[in-house]
C-alpha cells in the first residue's frame, strides 16, 4: 500500500523539492499552500502524514495541528516543518499535537528517514 | 548622724550652766551678807559657764553652716541624690529644709531630662536598625560617602558587589572601590545644576559597574558651609555586558557570514545558469558548492539558535522565586476580579522573569478567556519542564483556537497602550499557547526561562540578623571635624585602628619561628566594627608544632596549600591602609611581621598602640596585664580566644574600653597615647617584666 504525504507550506520553492523528494521515495503526495486549504486537503486526501509548515497566512500550523487534533484526526501523523527554532516554539509544537518536529534548514535525505519510519509502523 | 547626740549634750549643759548661774545668784540675793565670799565664787562659777556654754553653741553652729555647705556643694557638683540632715538650730533648719526641697526638685528634673534623652536614643537606634534592615533587603547596592569620601554606610549587596570586601569598610575611603574622577566629575556637575543621578560606568578588576551618584546637603549650624557628602548606587552590569557583546557578535557572524556565503552560492548558480557549454562535471562541481553554502547557514543558524540568550534582551529580567511569581499572580488575578487557586510547587524553582510583566499579561489573557470560553475560575501551576519553567493557568472547559489567543497577544495590555502580551513574552524568549489537558480541563500556557543556578544562590534574599546587627553605617563621620595633619594631634576617638594578633608557630622569630595566622578587625570612631574583619591562615614554610598547635589548634594540614605570608602581607597592608595598628604587647608581633615585610617588600610604617602598655599605663600597680585579667576588669566578655581573630576582637573591645580611660585622664590624643605607652615600656623594661 503507498503512504499518502499531504505537504503543507505557503513557499513554492521548497514544495517544488518536497514533492520531489515525497514522490521520489515512494509516497502518493499532495499540497496545500495555506492552513484552510490543508484542512480541506486533509478532508479529501486523507493522508497518513502531514508536513506542516508552521509559519502560513491564515491559520497557521499550530491551530491545523489543534484542529485536527480536535476534530478526530488522532492517527494522523504530523510532521511540523518550521523556520522557528527556539525550544519554546518546539515545545508549543509538540504540545499542540505534533508527532515531531523538524527546523529548517532540514537535510532531504533525513526528512525522508524520518517520514519512512514514521510511516513504518502502519504497515 | 553621730553628731545629734553630742550637740543634745551640749546644749544642755549650756542651758543647765545657765541655770546654775541664775539658781547660784538667787541663792547670793536670799543669803546676803551672810556668807559673802561664796556667793562670790558660785557667781564667778556660774558666768564661767555660762560663758563657756554659749561660746560652745556658737561654735556648733558655725560647723553646722559649714557641714551644710559641704553638703550642698555635694549634692551641687557630685550626688544629686545627697540630702542635708535637719540640724536642730532653729535659724537653720528651714534653710536645709529648702536646699532639700531644691535639690528634691533638681533631681527629678534631671531625672525627666535622662528619661528623655534615652527614650530619643530609643528612637535614634530604632531608625537605625530599620535604616540597616532596608539597606541589607535592598539588592542594588548602596554606599553613603561624606565629601571627603570616607564611607558612612553601605549595605550587604555593596559587600557583596566589591571583590575584596576588605576595601569596603565604614571611614575607609570609597575611591579604593569607585575612581576618583568620577566622582570628583560627577560633584562638580552635580553641583553645577544638573539633573541627578550623575550616571557613569567604571571598571572594577575585570567587572562593569554603572555608578549613580547624587550628592546629600547634611544641615550645619548658622554660618557654617553645609557639609555635603553623596550616595552612590553602584549596579554590576557585566552580564549584562557581556550579553550585549555576544549579541553583537552574533549579529556580526551572522551578517557578514551570511554575506560570505551567500556571495559563493549566487556565484554557483550564476555560473551554471549562464554558461550553458559547461560540462556535467563543472555543473555537479557548482551544485556541491552551493550545498555546502547552504549547509554553512544552516549550522550557523542552528548554532544561534542553541543560544537563545545572545539574541534576547533580558535587561529587565531577575532571578525570582517561583513562589513569588505565583503570588504576585495571584494578587493581580483576583484584584482584577478573576477567582484562582494554586498548586503547591513541587520543590525549589527559580524563574529569570519579569514578575509583574508576566502577571499583567497573565491578566490580561484570563480577562480574554473568560469573555471568550468562559473560563472562570483559574488553577496556577508552575512545573519544570526542561530548561523551562512552564506556568499554566489552568481551568474547566475547552481552550480557544491559537489564533485566537494570537489576536490577544497582539494587543495592547492596557489603555496606555504601552506593551503587549507578546512583547512580555518575546522579552523572556517565552512562548504563550492554549491547549487541552483532557477532554475537561483546558490550559494558557508559559513557558519561562528558568534562572541559572549561580544566580540563584546569589538572588536567595540574605536574612537580616536581628540579633547581632552588623554595623553598616557611622553617620558620625559626617560631621567629622577636619583631621589635624599631624597623626600624632589626632583624637582617638575619632581615628580608625585595625586591631590584630597572630598566631605562630613559636615565640622566637629568630630561631626560625613564623607566622601561622592574622586576624584583625577595624575600629572606627571608638566602635569596634565586627563585620569588618581580615582572618587568613598563613602557609609558615615550615613544621607547626604540636606544642603550639595546642595554643592556637592550627594543625600542618590546615596550613597547607594556604597562601604564604609574602601573599598575604600586601593583603593585610590594603586592610591596614590609613589606620593606626593595635595589639596585645603588639611589639611581639611586629617583630614577626618586620621579618615578613623583608621578604615581601611590603612596609608597615604606621604607628601602633599596645594595649598592654596602655593598661599598665593606667594601673602602674596591677602585677596582671595578661588579656583575660585585663578583659575581666574591663567587663569584656573572652570569646574564641586564641585564634587569631577570636584575640583581635576581645583586644578591639578592650582597646576601646581603654581609651575611654585615657580619656578621663587627659590623654585624648594618638600622641600623648604613644607617650605615655612608651614611658611605661621603660618603666617596665627597667623593671625588666616586659617580656618582648
Amino acid at each position: 500500500m503507498t503512504h499518502r504525504v499531504l505537504i503543507v507550506d505557503d513557499e513554492p520553492n521548497v514544495v517544488i523539492s518536497l514533492e520531489f523528494i515525497m514522490r521520489k521515495s515512494g509516497f502518493e503526495t499532495a499540497v496545500a499552500r495555506n492552513g484552510d486549504e490543508a484542512l480541506e486537503a486533509v478532508e479529501r486526501f486523507r493522508p497518513d502524514l502531514v508536513l506542516l509548515d508552521a509559519m502560513m497566512p491564515r491559520r497557521d500550523g499550530y491551530e491545523v495541528c489543534q484542529t485536527l487534533r480536535g476534530s478526530g484526526w488522532d492517527d494522523l501523523k504530523i510532521v511540523m516543518l518550521t523556520a522557528k527554532g527556539r525550544d519554546t516554539e518546539v515545545a508549543k509544537g509538540l504540545a499542540v499535537g505534533a508527532d515531531s518536529y523538524v527546523t529548517k534548514p532540514f537535510s532531504t535525505r533525513d526528512l525522508v528517514t524520518l517520514v519512512t519510519s514514521m510511516l513504518s509502523g502502519d504497515e | 548622724m553621730r553628731s545629734l547626740p553630742g550637740r543634745a549634750t551640749l546644749a544642755v549643759a549650756a542651758v543647765t550652766a545657765y541655770v546654775v548661774a541664775v539658781g547660784a545668784g538667787l541663792t547670793a540675793l536670799l543669803l546676803s551678807g551672810t556668807d559673802e565670799v561664796a556667793v562670790g565664787v558660785l557667781a564667778v562659777i556660774a558666768s564661767v559657764g555660762l560663758v563657756a556654754g554659749l561660746t560652745a553653741l556658737l561654735g556648733r553652729t558655725a560647723r553646722t553652716v559649714r557641714r551644710l555647705t559641704g553638703d550642698t556643694g555635694v549634692i551641687a557638683d557630685a550626688n544629686i541624690s545627697h540630702r542635708l540632715d535637719a540640724p536642730t538650730s532653729g535659724e537653720l533648719e528651714p534653710l536645709a529644709a529648702a536646699v532639700n526641697r531644691l535639690a528634691e526638685a533638681r533631681e527629678s528634673a534631671v531625672a525627666g531630662a535622662a528619661e528623655q534623652a534615652e527614650a530619643g536614643r530609643r528612637d535614634v537606634e530604632a531608625e537605625r536598625t530599620r535604616l540597616a534592615a532596608l539597606m541589607a533587603q535592598l539588592t542594588v547596592a548602596v554606599v553613603v560617602c561624606n565629601r571627603e569620601g570616607r564611607i558612612l554606610l553601605y549595605n550587604q549587596a555593596a559587600r557583596s558587589l566589591v571583590d575584596d570586601a576588605t576595601l569596603l569598610g565604614l571611614g575607609r575611603s570609597v575611591f579604593g572601590v569607585v575612581d576618583r574622577g568620577l566622582v570628583a566629575h560627577a560633584y562638580d556637575r552635580l553641583r553645577s545644576g544638573a539633573e541627578p543621578p550623575y550616571t557613569a560606568t567604571t571598571l572594577h578588576r575585570d567587572r562593569q559597574i554603572r555608578v549613580q551618584v547624587t550628592l546629600v546637603r547634611e544641615p550645619a549650624p548658622v554660618g557654617e558651609e553645609p557639609g555635603s557628602g553623596f550616595v552612590l548606587v553602584l549596579e554590576d552590569l557585566t552580564r549584562q555586558v557581556r550579553a550585549g557583546d555576544r549579541r553583537e557578535r552574533v549579529l556580526r557572524q551572522l551578517t557578514e557570514g551570511t554575506r560570505a556565503s551567500l556571495g559563493s552560492i549566487r556565484a554557483a548558480a550564476e555560473s551554471v545558469l549562464e554558461f550553458a557549454e559547461s560540462t556535467a562535471d563543472e555543473r555537479r562541481r557548482f551544485l556541491e558548492i552551493i550545498r555546502q553554502e547552504a549547509d554553512v547557514l544552516g549550522r550557523r543558524i542552528e548554532d544561534l539558535a542553541a543560544e537563545p540568550a545572545a539574541l534576547a534582551d533580558d535587561r529587565l529580567l531577575t532571578e525570582i522565586a517561583g513562589e513569588d511569581v505565583l503570588t504576585i499572580i495571584r494578587n493581580e488575578l483576583e484584584r482584577s476580579g478573576t477567582e484562582c487557586a494554586q498548586q503547591p510547587l513541587a520543590g525549589d524553582l527559580w524563574l529569570r522573569a519579569d514578575g509583574h510583566a508576566v502577571a499583567r499579561a497573565l491578566v490580561h489573557l484570563a480577562t480574554r478567556l473568560e469573555e471568550s470560553v468562559g473560563a472562570g475560575r483559574l488553577t496556577l501551576v508552575l512545573t519544570t519542564a526542561g530548561r523551562h519553567g512552564q506556568l499554566d493557568a489552568r481551568w474547566s472547559g475547552r481552550a480557544p483556537l491559537t489564533s485566537v489567543v494570537d489576536g490577544w497577544l497582539d494587543a495592547p495590555l492596557d489603555e496606555a497602550g504601552s506593551s503587549t502580551a507578546r512583547e512580555v513574552a518575546d522579552r523572556h524568549g517565552a512562548e504563550i499557547w492554549c491547549g487541552e489537558l483532557d477532554a475537561d480541563t483546558a490550559y494558557l500556557r508559559m513557558l519561562l526561562p528558568l534562572a541559572e543556578g549561580a544566580e540563584r544562590a546569589a538572588a536567595a534574599p540574605s536574612h537580616v540578623e536581628t540579633t547581632s546587627r552588623p554595623e553598616f553605617y557611622d553617620f558620625d563621620l559626617f560631621t567629622a571635624r577636619p583631621q589635624p595633619a599631624d597623626l600624632a594631634d589626632q583624637r582617638l576617638d575619632e581615628m580608625a585602628f585595625t586591631v590584630f594578633d597572630t598566631e605562630t608557630t613559636g615565640l622566637d622569630p629568630d630561631g626560625g619561628d613564623r607566622i601561622v595566622s592574622i586576624g584583625a578587625v577595624r575600629v572606627v570612631n571608638g566602635r569596634v566594627l565586627r563585620q569588618e574583619t581580615f582572618e587568613r591562615l598563613v602557609q609558615p614554610g615550615r613544621t607547626v608544632p604540636a606544642a603550639s598547635t595546642v595554643f592556637h589548634g592550627i594543625t600542618a594540614e590546615m596550613v597547607e596549600g594556604q597562601p604564604t605570608i609574602d601573599e598575604v602581607l600586601p593583603a593585610f597592608a590594603r586592610f591596614c591602609e590609613d589606620t593606626v595598628l593595635v595589639g596585645h604587647n603588639v611589639s611581639f608581633d611586629l617583630q614577626f611581621l618586620k621579618m615578613a615585610e623583608t621578604s615581601s617588600g611590603i612596609e608597615l610604617d604606621q604607628p601602633a598602640l599596645d594595649t598592654l602598655l596602655l593598661h599598665a599605663a593606667l594601673h602602674p600597680d596591677h602585677e596582671d596585664h595578661t588579656l583575660e585579667a585585663i578583659a575581666n576588669r574591663l567587663g569584656v566578655s573572652v570569646v574564641g580566644r586564641h585564634t587569631a581573630l577570636g584575640d583581635a576582637l576581645v583586644t578591639a573591645e578592650i582597646f576601646v574600653g581603654l581609651c575611654t580611660l585615657l580619656r578621663r585622664r587627659g590623654i585624648v590624643t594618638l600622641g600623648a597615647a604613644l607617650t605615655a605607652s612608651r614611658s611605661t615600656f621603660r618603666a617596665r623594661v627597667d623593671e625588666k617584666l616586659y617580656r618582648g
